[in-house]
């Protein structure tokens, strides 16, 4: 792949990183930040592409890893956040009163451990494969398998209300 | 959407597929592109300036090579373009390199043209590494015949020569001839240096401070060695 043809893939691609950094964040500003830092790494390091995998796996691994460290920086661990919702008063119901459904789903996503986040993230939202999911983390596939089971879980547990509402 | 390993229809699924996330606004991809393209733009400015600084670099070292090339060719190649005059060397003196000069009317020059890089070489002349050689008067007989003596190889005692010669070791032509062998010619340098102990200050004329030093530590060792060959010369 030339290299104006990759930069012409990239900047197409963009919003798709910035839409997986939004769910990885739940916030704009951080989620611009963290796009920004890694399409800045993809122009510094584009002689690293050599086309092993896709463009789109690429970016987003940069994109994750850009994510992390932001983490890193903020100290925005993944256990702050679980306090954040553990502390939170409001149940999902009580919450519901008050908010629409979607944003509960996506504050619960946002606020799932880091690990189980992204794979959330990369496999329901992105809709990449296991392989592919287990490619751009840099685990193996079972570890992603296993780690959605985990997330599906404390996503059950966090929006037991809502779900029992839908069964009704 | 993927709806996980077991396909199974799931409340879940379609829970998470409600989810509304924070939108960025409108300028939000534009922006990234832009972050993007300068980045690239920065990255390709610093590729090009270093590809240019490697070039020159490369150019200097292949400048460099071909003028270290160009001085270590020997001198006897360009002899065959040009008129040498090799200056007269007495017996026992290092040969004198002879002196190019380029620019002399060519009398006896051969039949062929000199190529372009003859003569690059013949206006660089490369530079002789032999000591310059001093332009020295004559001396006279007495101090001619030790020299001789002292130099000769078929002379059996060539200490006593140097003794003799210290008489006239302070006479700077003598003392000039005697500082040439020491520098130049190991198989008398010791009995020349012992023959320069005797001149005092003009042994060391026109010498560095190192060079000084230095002969003046091999002139002691020599004028050790000539006293011990005179004390044991002398009748008991």
């Amino acid at each position: 792949m030339d290299r104006p043809t990759l930069d012409t893939l990239v900047s197409q691609l963009a919003p798709e990183v910035l839409a997986l950094c939004v769910r990885l964040c739940g916030n704009v500003h951080d989620a611009e930040d963290i796009a920004q830092e890694a399409l800045v790494r993809a122009a510094r390091s584009h002689m690293g592409f050599r086309g092993d995998s896709s463009l789109k796996t690429w970016l987003f691994r940069l994109a994750i890893n850009a994510f992390r460290d932001h983490i890193r920086r903020r100290k925005l661990t993944a256990s702050a956040l679980d306090a954040d919702l553990e502390t939170d008063s409001e149940s999902p119901a009580q919450m519901a009163v008050g908010r629409e459904t979607a944003e509960i789903v996506a504050h619960a996503v946002s606020t799932l451990p880091r690990r189980q986040r992204e794979v959330i993230a990369l496999t329901v939202y992105e809709q990449l494969s296991t392989r592919e999911a287990a490619e751009v983390l840099g685990i193996s596939e079972q570890n992603v398998r296993t780690t959605a089971h985990e997330a599906r879980s404390t996503l059950r547990r966090k929006l037991e209300r809502l779900l029992n509402d839908t069964r009704k | 959407m993927n709806l996980g390993p077991d396909q199974t229809p799931d409340p879940l699924n379609e829970l998470l597929r409600t989810a509304r996330f924070p939108a960025p606004d409108s300028q939000a991809a534009d922006r990234l592109r832009a972050v993007y393209t300068s980045e690239r733009l920065r990255v390709r400015r610093a590729a090009r300036n270093r590809r240019i600084l490697i070039g020159a670099l490369t150019t200097a070292a292949a400048v460099v090579a071909l003028v270290l090339m160009v001085r270590s060719i020997p001198s006897g190649g360009r002899n065959e373009m040009v008129h040498t005059d090799v200056p007269p060397s007495e017996p026992n003196q290092p040969p004198t390199a002879p002196i190019v000069s380029a620019n002399q009317p060519s009398t006896n020059r051969s039949v062929r043209e000199p190529s372009p890089y003859e003569r690059l070489l013949v206006a660089r002349p490369r530079q002789v590494s032999a000591p310059p050689r001093e332009n020295v008067p004559p001396l006279n007989a007495e101090a001619a015949e030790l020299m001789n003596r002292l130099r000769d190889p078929l002379v059996s005692n060539r200490l006593d020569a140097a003794r003799d010669l210290g008489a006239f070791a302070a006479d700077p032509q003598v003392a000039t001839r005697l500082l040439n062998l020491a520098r130049n010619d190991p198989g008398v340098a010791r009995e020349a240096l012992a023959a320069l102990s005797f001149a005092g200050d003009a042994a060391f004329a026109g010498l560095d401070s190192d060079e000084r030093a230095t002969l003046s530590r091999r002139m002691k060792t020599a004028a050790a060695v000539l006293a011990e060959h005179t004390r044991k010369g002398e009748p008991q």
